[in-house]
C-alpha cells in the first residue's frame, strides 16, 4: 500500500455531498423551522384572529360538544348519510362551529364533534372551553339543536320525527395517558442511548439522541404551523418517528464504525471529516430509498381523502423527512464535531504531559 | 455450507444444487400459497362441504381484534342524581370519583380501550369498543362500588354509603395520607370499632376486595382517621378518589345507549389497508426495476412477510388494531424493505470493489454478511424501544408496541433468512449473469446511479 492511501480511495465512494465542510450551515435549516413554529404560535395565540391559540388542541385533549342527531320516518345513514351529514355540517359551519369527526350510531343517527371554538365576526375566534363561557356554549349548542331539527323537517317534511341533542363534553385522553406516553417514550430513548454507546461510541450515541429529540421537535414545529390537531394519534405519531428515526441514524454509525476499523488497521490518520463523508455517500442511496419508500405508504395514506387520516399521516411524513435530513446531515456533523473537540483535547494533555514532564 | 470460497476463486460455487432448489422452491411456493389463501375469504362463507358434513372456520383476517377507532363499540349517557348536593365542588368532585371508579372498573372488565367523559352538567359518557350487547354494559355499571371496614374476625364495622363523609389527600407529618372524615353515624360506629380493635388491623375493602389494611394504634372518638402508608400524593390521592367512589350513592339512570361506528369514519382501516397495499406494491416494483434478480427474491421475502404477518397479528392474544398499531405496521414494512437495501447495497459494493475477480455469489454472500451488524443494531434499539412501549405505555401505546415488535422481529427474519434463501435458490440456476443481478460496473462512471 503506498502512503497517498486515504479512506476515499480504499472504500472507492464518489463524494456527492460533502458533509462535514458545511456542518455550521446544516443547522440553520432545523433552527429556522423552529423558529418560524414559535413565532406562528405566537400569531395564533393573540386574542382577535381566527386561530384560538398556540396550538390546535384537539377535543381529545381539551374537551368539545358532541351532538346526536336522531331522525325516525326517514333514512338518516344509508344512502341519505352523505346528505345529511353535509346538511348538519353546515348547519354547525353557520354557528361558526366546524366539526371534527362524525360517526352513525344505532341505526338512526349521526353523531358529530366539533370544538367549542366558535369563529365569530370578522373572522375571531373565541374558545368557549372555559368555565365562564360555558353558559354561553350551552346556548350556542341549543341553537344548534333547534337549527338542525328545523333544517331536517325541512328537508324531509313534517312526518318524520327528529332529535338533536348537543352536549358538552369533556377531555377523553386523561393526564395519565400523556405522562406513561412521556415516560415510556423517556425511558426507550435512554435505553437506545445506552445501547447504542456501547455498540458504537458515547459520541454516536448523544448524536442519535440529539437527532431524535431535534426530530420530535421538528414535528411539533410543523404541526403548530399547519395547525394540525392535537390529539391521540398524534402521540402515537410522535413515538412511531422516534423508533424510526434512530434507525437511519444508526446505519451511518455503522459505516463510521466500519471505516474507523479500515483506518486503524490500514494505519491511516483518523480525520473526522473524512470518516464522516465518506460514510455519509455511502449511505446516501440506501438512506434516500428507504425514506422514500416509507413516505411513499404513508403520503397514500394521507391522500386517501379521510381527514382522520391524514390527520396521522402528516405529522409522520414531516417527521420522516426530518429523520432523514438529520441522519444524513445533523448527527454525522455533530459526531464529527465531537470526535475533534476530543483529538484537541488529547493533543492539550499530551502537550501539557510534555511539558510537565520537562 | 460449503462456503470455502477464497479471493482467487473464479469459479462459481452455489449452496444449493439445482435438484434442491427446485424441490426447495415448490415446497416453499406450496407453503406460502395455502397460508395466503387462508387469508382473506375468497367467496364469504365460513364453512366448506365434504361429503354432507359442514366444517367451519375462520378467515386468519377476520380473527384480528380491532379497536374503538377502527371497529367501534357501544356507548351510554347516564344521568347522575345531582340533587342531594349542596354545592357545585361538592357535584363536581363526585362526579369525578364516579367516573374514575367507572373507568377503573371497565379496565378491570378488560375493556381497556374504554373512555368515561363528563357530558354536559350532571351526565356521564362512556364508550367501550368491541362490546355488541347493551344489557352487558348497563349491568356492567349499573352498580355502584360499596366501601366496607371489616374488623380482624371479618365483620363489616362500617359501611361506606353510610358512614363516610369524604376521603382526602393531605400531607400529615411531612408524609402523604389519606384523611378519612365521618359523618355522625359514622363517628359513632368508628368509635365503638376502634375500641374493640386497639393493635389489631381494620380492613378496608372496595367491591369486596381489600385495599389497605391499617393497624389501630388508639380509639378514634372524634370522626377522623389518617391512613398512613408510603404513599406519594399520587397514590393517596388516587386511594382517596376510590375511597370516595365507593362512600357516595350517585345514583346513575342510563338514558341513552347505542352501538356507534369507528371513530375515525368509516372507511379508515379499509383505506388504510388500501393504503399499505398500493405502497407495497410500488416498492415491489421498484426493487425488481432496481435490483433486478435480488429485487425479485426480496419482493417474494416481502410478500411471505405481509402473510406471516397476518398470522401473527391473528395469533397473539394482545394485538387490537388501533390506528397507532397500523402505524407500526407500515412502519415495520418500511424497515423489511430497509433491511433489503442494505444488504443489496452492501452486495453492489462488495462486488465493485472486488473487481473482475470476484464472483457474484461470494459478492452476495459477502453483502449478507456485512450488513448483518447495521440491520441488527438499527433494530436492536427498536426493539429496545417497543419493549419500554409496552411495559409503561398506556393501552393505546401498548398496542403500537406489540405490533411493531411483531412486525420488526418478523422483518429481521424475512430479510436476513428468507430473502438469502431465496437468492441460494436463483443463484443455483442463473449465477453468471451480472446484468440479472443488477451488478455489471463495466463503465466506471455507473458506480452509484441513483
Amino acid at each position: 500500500m503506498k502512503k497517498q492511501n486515504s479512506l476515499i480511495n480504499l472504500t472507492g465512494t464518489k463524494h456527492k455531498l460533502s458533509i462535514f465542510k458545511n456542518s455550521g450551515y446544516w443547522f440553520i435549516l432545523p433552527l429556522a423551522i423552529i423558529f418560524v413554529g414559535l413565532v406562528c404560535g405566537t400569531i395564533y395565540s393573540q386574542i382577535g384572529n381566527r386561530y384560538d391559540g398556540f396550538a390546535n388542541i384537539g377535543i381529545d385533549f381539551k374537551g368539545g360538544s358532541v351532538l346526536t342527531v336522531e331522525m325516525n320516518g326517514a333514512e338518516m345513514q344509508g344512502n341519505n348519510r352523505e346528505a345529511n351529514y353535509e346538511l348538519i355540517a353546515s348547519i354547525l359551519g353557520q354557528n361558526g362551529l366546524s366539526a371534527a369527526s362524525d360517526q352513525n350510531s344505532g341505526s338512526d343517527a349521526i353523531i358529530v364533534r366539533y370544538q367549542n371554538s366558535v369563529i365569530g365576526d370578522n373572522n375571531i375566534t373565541i374558545d368557549y372551553n372555559t368555565s365562564e363561557m360555558a353558559e354561553e356554549m350551552v346556548a350556542i349548542n341549543n341553537t344548534v339543536e333547534q337549527q338542525v331539527e328545523d333544517a331536517f323537517i325541512i328537508k324531509y317534511g313534517p312526518t318524520i320525527q327528529i332529535k338533536a341533542n348537543a352536549e358538552m363534553i369533556n377531555a377523553t385522553a386523561s393526564s395519565d395517558l400523556l405522562k406513561k406516553a412521556a415516560l415510556s417514550v423517556g425511558i426507550a430513548m435512554l435505553l437506545m442511548l445506552i445501547y447504542t454507546a456501547i455498540r458504537f461510541d458515547l459520541f454516536s450515541g448523544i448524536a442519535a439522541l440529539s437527532m431524535q429529540i431535534n426530530d420530535i421537535i421538528i414535528m411539533l414545529s410543523f404541526v403548530i404551523i399547519f395547525r394540525i390537531q392535537i390529539n391521540s394519534s398524534l402521540i402515537a405519531g410522535l413515538i412511531t418517528i422516534v423508533a424510526y428515526s434512530i434507525n437511519n441514524t444508526l446505519l451511518i454509525f455503522d459505516r463510521v464504525r466500519d471505516n474507523i476499523k479500515l483506518i486503524r488497521t490500514q494505519n491511516l490518520k483518523l480525520i473526522p471529516g473524512e470518516i464522516v463523508d465518506t460514510s455519509v455517500n455511502q449511505c446516501l442511496t440506501r438512506a434516500l430509498f428507504t425514506s422514500v419508500t416509507t413516505l411513499l405508504t404513508i403520503s397514500i395514506l394521507a391522500c386517501m381523502g379521510i381527514k382522520s387520516l391524514s390527520d396521522f399521516a402528516l405529522p409522520i411524513i414531516f417527521g420522516v423527512l426530518s429523520g432523514l435530513y438529520s441522519s444524513l446531515f445533523l448527527a454525522p456533523s455533530i459526531w464529527g464535531l465531537l470526535m475533534i473537540a476530543k483529538q484537541k483535547n488529547e493533543i492539550k494533555k499530551a502537550k501539557a504531559l510534555k511539558a510537565q514532564k520537562r | 455450507m460449503q462456503n470455502k470460497s477464497s479471493e482467487k476463486q473464479v469459479k462459481e460455487w452455489h449452496v444449493f444444487s439445482k435438484k434442491t432448489a427446485i424441490i426447495l422452491s415448490v415446497a416453499i411456493f406450496i407453503f406460502v400459497a395455502t397460508l395466503a389463501v387462508f387469508v382473506f375469504p375468497l367467496n364469504g362463507k365460513d364453512s366448506f362441504n365434504i361429503s354432507n358434513t359442514n366444517y367451519d372456520f375462520f378467515w386468519v383476517s377476520k380473527a384480528i381484534k380491532l379497536g374503538l377507532d377502527v371497529e367501534g363499540g357501544m356507548y351510554a349517557v347516564y344521568e347522575a342524581d345531582i340533587s342531594v348536593f349542596e354545592s357545585e365542588e361538592e357535584t363536581e368532585s363526585a362526579l369525578e370519583g364516579t367516573m374514575s371508579n367507572l373507568q377503573s372498573l371497565l379496565f378491570n372488565e378488560g375493556y381497556t380501550e374504554a373512555t368515561v367523559t363528563k357530558q354536559g352538567r350532571n351526565q356521564i359518557r362512556v364508550e367501550v369498543p368491541s362490546i355488541e350487547d347493551t344489557e352487558h354494559l348497563i349491568s356492567l355499571l349499573g352498580e355502584p362500588a360499596v366501601l366496607e371496614f371489616k374488623d380482624s374476625s371479618g365483620t363489616v364495622v362500617i359501611k361506606g354509603g353510610e358512614h363516610l363523609e369524604r376521603a382526602t389527600a393531605m400531607l400529615y407529618e411531612g408524609q402523604y395520607v389519606i384523611s378519612l372524615k365521618f359523618n355522625q353515624l359514622g363517628t359513632e360506629a368508628f368509635a365503638k370499632a376502634t375500641e374493640a380493635n386497639v393493635g389489631k388491623t381494620i380492613s378496608i375493602n372496595i367491591n369486596g376486595e381489600e385495599v389497605m389494611a391499617p393497624t389501630v394504634n388508639s380509639v378514634i372518638s372524634d370522626g377522623n382517621a389518617i391512613i398512613q402508608g408510603n404513599y406519594t400524593y399520587q397514590t393517596a390521592n388516587d386511594m382517596a378518589t376510590k375511597i370516595n367512589a365507593g362512600t357516595f350513592a350517585v345514583k346513575l339512570s342510563p338514558i341513552s345507549t347505542a352501538s356507534i361506528s369507528p371513530t375515525l369514519g368509516q372507511n379508515a382501516l379499509l383505506y388504510s389497508i388500501i393504503a399499505g397495499a398500493i405502497g407495497l406494491f410500488i416498492i415491489m416494483i421498484f426493487l425488481i426495476i432496481y435490483y433486478r434478480g435480488m429485487g425479485i427474491a426480496a419482493t417474494i421475502a416481502l410478500f411471505i412477510y405481509t402473510i406471516i404477518l397476518m398470522y401473527l397479528l391473528a395469533l397473539i392474544p394482545w394485538v387490537q388494531l388501533t390506528l397507532p398499531s397500523i402505524a407500526g405496521i407500515i412502519l415495520s414494512i418500511g424497515m423489511a424493505v430497509d433491511a433489503n437495501v442494505i444488504i443489496f447495497e452492501r452486495v453492489k459494493e462488495e462486488k465493485r470493489m472486488g473487481g473482475l475477480g470476484k464472483g457474484i455469489s461470494s459478492s452476495i454472500q459477502k453483502g449478507f454478511s456485512k450488513g448483518l451488524p447495521a440491520i441488527i443494531d438499527g433494530n436492536v434499539t427498536t426493539i429496545l424501544g417497543s419493549i419500554v412501549m409496552i411495559i409503561f405505555g398506556a393501552t393505546s401505546i401498548k398496542s403500537f408496541g406489540i405490533t411493531l415488535l411483531i412486525g420488526i422481529i418478523l422483518s429481521m427474519f424475512t430479510a436476513i433468512i428468507i430473502t438469502k434463501l431465496l437468492l441460494n435458490i436463483l443463484l443455483s440456476f442463473n449465477s453468471e449473469s451480472e446484468k440479472f443481478y443488477a451488478l455489471s460496473f463495466k463503465e466506471a462512471n455507473n458506480e452509484k446511479t441513483k
